[in-house]
Order: C-alpha cells, then structure tokens, then sequence
C-alpha cells in the first residue's frame, strides 16, 4: 500500500520538476494578470482625472480625450510603454464593442427620428463615407524619398 | 450592483460571445458586427418582457463606463505607432485635416440639405470618429450620445465594405495611402479590413483612426461654440 506521501508525488506535486515546468509559467501568468490589472487602473485614472480637468477648466472637448492625449504625453515622457498597461489596453480595445451594446440598445428606442430623417442620415453615411475615404486617400501623397524600404 | 444586473451582463456577455463566434465564422466580414447583433437579440429578449428594460438600463450604464478607460487606451497604439507616421507627417496632416473636415461637412451638409431635427445634425456630425470618441463629442454638443454611436457604425460598415472599390476607382494603390484613409474616415470598422489588407495598411489606419478622433474632439465643440 502507497504512502501517503509517494500517492502525492505520482500525482506529481512536490517534485522540482514539477516546480519548475508547470509552477513557474503559471507564476508568470500570475504576475501579468497583476500588472494588467495596474495598467487597468492607470487607465481609470488618466479618464477620471480627464474629466475632472475638463470639468474644472470649462475645455470644450470631453474629458476623456483629455485623458487620451495626457497619457500620450506621458508615454512620450516615459519614452516606452510598461507591460501591464499594454496588456490592459489590447484587451480594453479587442473587446471595444462589447461596451456599445448598451447603447445601440439605446438607440432603438430613436426609430422615430430615423425614420423622420432617413434621407439626410443615408446621404451622411452612404455617399458620405466614400467621398471622405477618397478625399482622405487622395491626399495622402508621400514624396519618392520618403518611400519605406519594407 | 444587484443580482439582476450580475444576470444582465451575464446574458450581454453569452451574446457578445455568440456574436464573436458567427463573425469569425464569417471570416471576419463586416455586416456580422458584434454589436448590432447582440444589440437585436436583447431587443427581441425587450419585446417579449417589456417589464426587463429598466433593470437592464442600470446594468448597462456599468459597461457604458468601461469607454472611459477604452477612450483613454487608445493613447497606447497611437504611441507605438506614431514613429512611422512622422516620417510621412505632411501627406498624413493634410489627408486627416481634410478628411475629417469633410466627413463633418458632407454629414452637416446632408442633415442642413434635407432640413432635418437638431438631434440628427448634432449626432450625425462625428460620424467618422471612434465610438466612443463620437459619444462623448455627441454629449458635449448636444447630440444623442446613443444616436451617434449607431450613425458610426453604419459608417464604418459601409467604409469596411467598399472602400477597396473606391480606392481601385481612384487607383489608389499604396497601402499607407489606403489605411490612413480608412482610419479617418472609418475608424475601428475600417482599422479592421485595413489589417485585412496588409500590416502597413493597418498600422497606418491606426493612427489615422486615433488621430481624427482625438483632432474632431478638438475641433467639433469648438466649432460648434463659435458659429
């Protein structure tokens, strides 16, 4: 009959092996979700005190692209982005849509002025969108020497 | 935060998913979009309870407030990005100055044209920025912040859909040409098929989407204060 302690270790805890192939990824796995976790709340401070200066200095632009641009500034600073923070933004902006479901929720409940100004909204978006993509392409016109070697 | 709202992002969630998996089945293809899609089965979920709707309002305002932090994350690919954009900086001023100005104009000009309500002007207006970018401009000048989240991305899927038509019409080839033009003028819907394309086309939309949302959040209010 297998002792208590031999039954652990063909279970396979307790030996350096063990230790070293599973515990020491799992520890690294550990530490990111950490260090996203930060990035997270770096993230909610640069938003709240976006608004906040917003509010306070009566700026015509939403608070949260104050926010934006003062951690631009602050990376630019920094001079290279931390880990966590980029952990934590590619997931915020994979996931982007999730958080407007809400909001087209929202929206159904404007059918009315939809269909009020239907014409004026497929006019904006329809031949809209293709004269602002060709303007914007159009002018986009890098000189020879600026040509990127790829 | 009470049981039902715990109940209520749950079910978002299991439809984001659901949402996530048809798209990818569909290689991607932008009329399978995550947001209008789980947007209409909770509609459905609406009609047959109608008594559901105000408790899911509270739940949703928890993931409305995710879009602060989003907003602000953008800041991080615009600056691993923007070191190949300077290198092109003049052509990317001049095509995001212009681009965005007549994204502001043709929508202002279609809702002035067909003389249609102020609510539709003013949610119409940044209908080329980044959701929730175009949702805190729509707050601010009196637009409806949900309105204008819908206007973008109808946008962006018309921009996703046709653009390599228009580029091939005005035989437009390079891709940092095409990617920058599909930022601007589609954001995130237009990054997307932009990656598509190539690497180059994506990173140069990146920072095209980035950079027209953070100038019209400038350039928008204060506009609209001036005249």
């Amino acid at each position: 009959m297998p002792t208590h302690r031999q039954a652990f270790q063909k279970l396979g805890y307790g030996s350096a092996r063990y230790t070293w192939r599973v515990n020491a990824p799992h520890t690294t796995k550990r530490r990111e979700h950490l260090l996203a976790l930060l990035g997270f709340a770096t993230l909610v401070a640069f938003s709240a005190g976006g608004r906040f200066l917003s509010d306070r200095l009566h700026m015509p632009m939403p608070g949260t692209v104050v926010g934006l641009l003062a951690l631009l500034v602050a990376l630019v600073l920094h001079g290279r982005v931390p880990v966590g923070l980029r952990l934590a933004s590619e997931l915020l902006i994979r996931h982007l849509n999730l958080f407007y479901i809400p909001a087209a929720v929202g929206a159904a409940a404007y059918v009315g002025i939809l269909r009020v100004d239907l014409l004026a909204i497929l006019i904006a978006l329809v031949p809209g969108t293709w004269v602002a993509l060709g303007v914007s392409a159009l002018l986009f016109r890098p000189t020879p020497e600026s040509r990127e070697e790829s | 935060m009470t049981i039902d709202s715990v109940a209520w992002l749950a079910l978002v969630v299991v439809f984001y998913s659901a949402a996530r998996w048809v798209q990818a089945r569909l290689s991607g293809h932008s009329l399978a979009n995550t947001v209008l899609m789980p947007a209409a089965l909770l509609l459905v979920v609406f009609m047959m309870v109608p008594a559901a709707r105000t408790s899911f309002d509270r739940a949703g305002e928890i993931l409305l407030w995710f879009l602060g932090p989003a907003t602000v994350a953008l800041a991080v690919p615009l600056y691993t990005h923007l070191e190949r954009v300077r290198r092109v900086v003049l052509p990317a001023f001049t095509s995001l100055a212009i681009g965005s100005l007549t994204s502001i104009g043709v929508a202002v000009g279609a809702a002035r044209l067909c003389s249609a309500r102020v609510e539709t002007l003013r949610s119409l207006a940044p209908k080329s920025v980044t959701t929730p970018i175009a949702m805190a401009i729509a707050e601010t000048i009196g637009g409806v912040p949900s309105l204008a989240a819908v206007f973008v991305i109808v946008t962006g899927s018309v921009g996703a859909l046709t653009a390599s038509s228009v580029f091939d019409l005005l035989r437009i080839k390079d891709p940092r040409a095409r990617g920058f033009a599909l930022g601007v003028a589609a954001h995130g819907m237009g990054t997307a098929r932009a990656f598509q394309i190539d690497a180059t086309a994506g990173v140069f939309a990146t920072v095209g989407m980035t950079l027209n949302g953070v100038l019209t959040a400038i350039v928008l209010p204060w506009a609209w204060n001036a005249f």
